[in-house]
């Protein structure tokens, strides 16, 4: 027997389902949390923005007009909670909580040699635009469909192919010298 | 012919490239249309398999950030709180189930209705009772006419 689509336990859930809810939670809670935590940088209130969102999903799914994809809902309420608590932490940001921004030129052979590749990655994932970790997340590592992930995003497939595009070349500079070569 | 089959190759390998540094080297997650091409075309293809490799380092190391940063246990803990959490909370009521209060504004309306055809049909009443049923003089009833009835006049 096939699984049933996110429609379908929207259906479920509108009835009050538990059991349909806690699949649809578990189907979609890392693409929540993970949109959550790249905009927050802090897990504990990435934890509260997904909580938040479910928990309004779960109270709206009897208005649900299956009008929007709910993967596309998720990433829409998500992102909005997201800028919402940002807004709301501005004036109480700490220094130390400000990303580092990776050196110059200068050392760049040195930093290569010295740390590991993967941290070199997050930091690249780090001064990436929201946009394109977000374009990362929905179509790399989400349920999500390239079209589905552009609506999202409000795009165009091409426009979502060139945000890939060009968040890939950022971090491969990272990873390897020569990708103006290969290409 | 050889130039043809030279500008096809290099138009395929240029469409593969255009995918492959979209979307990464897993091609089962391309855009549905190009899979099937794309399998076919990188199976005995040195070059675009090179592509492959290259494009393979960046994705471990993505999935491998994504694995340390997403800890599974981490999610059942949080899902299970998310869960028992927000089905304590009330659903909004569908709009289906406000029928019955549309139902009782209605019967509001209407009921509303009722009281003015009530207060009319008392108005239009009035010109036709008996004098002597008004006990009042002359002038009282005049005034009461006048101020009660503007339909007075029809008499």
């Amino acid at each position: 027997m096939s699984e049933p689509s996110d429609e379908d336990l929207m259906s479920a859930i509108a009835e009050g389902d538990q059991m349909a809810f806690n699949l649809l939670t578990s189907r979609h809670l890392k693409m929540v949390y993970a949109i959550a935590l790249q905009r927050l940088k802090h897990p504990s209130d990435a934890e509260e923005v997904a909580q938040d969102v479910f928990t309004r999903l779960w109270q709206n799914a009897p208005k649900w007009e299956a009008e929007a994809k709910i993967s596309t809902w998720l990433y829409r309420v998500c992102v909005n909670r997201s800028i919402d608590m940002l807004r709301r932490r501005k004036p109480m940001t700490d220094i130390d909580d400000v990303p580092e921004i990776p050196d110059g030129a200068d050392n760049a052979l040195q930093t290569l040699e010295t740390k590991d590749r993967k941290k070199q990655i997050e930091e690249a994932l780090g001064n990436l635009t929201s946009e394109q970790r977000d374009a990362i997340q929905l179509v790399y590592f989400s349920e999500m469909r390239q079209q589905e992930a552009a609506d999202s995003l409000g795009l165009s497939l091409a426009a979502l192919e060139s945000l890939l595009r060009r968040a890939r070349k950022k971090l491969h500079t990272v990873l390897n010298k020569n990708y103006e070569e290969l290409y | 012919m050889t130039d043809e089959k030279t500008n096809a190759i290099s138009l395929d390998m240029h469409r593969f490239k255009t995918l492959i540094s979209a979307h990464g080297s897993n091609i089962a997650k391309w855009p549905e249309d190009s899979r099937n091409w794309a399998l076919a075309y990188s199976s005995d293809n040195n070059e675009a398999q090179k592509f492959i490799s290259y494009e393979k380092e960046l994705d471990e190391v993505l999935v491998d950030i994504h694995n340390t940063t997403l800890n599974s246990e981490d999610f059942s803990s949080l899902q299970y709180k998310i869960v028992s959490e927000a089905t304590q909370l009330p659903q909004q009521m569908h709009a289906r189930n406000q029928h019955p209060l549309m139902g009782s504004s209605i019967q509001s309306i209407a009921a509303c209705f009722m009281m003015c055809a009530c207060l009319a049909a008392g108005m239009f009443s009035l010109p036709y009772l008996p004098l002597d049923t008004i006990t009042s003089t002359y002038s009282e009833q005049s005034f009461a006419f006048l101020e009660i009835n503007p339909l007075s006049s029809w008499d």
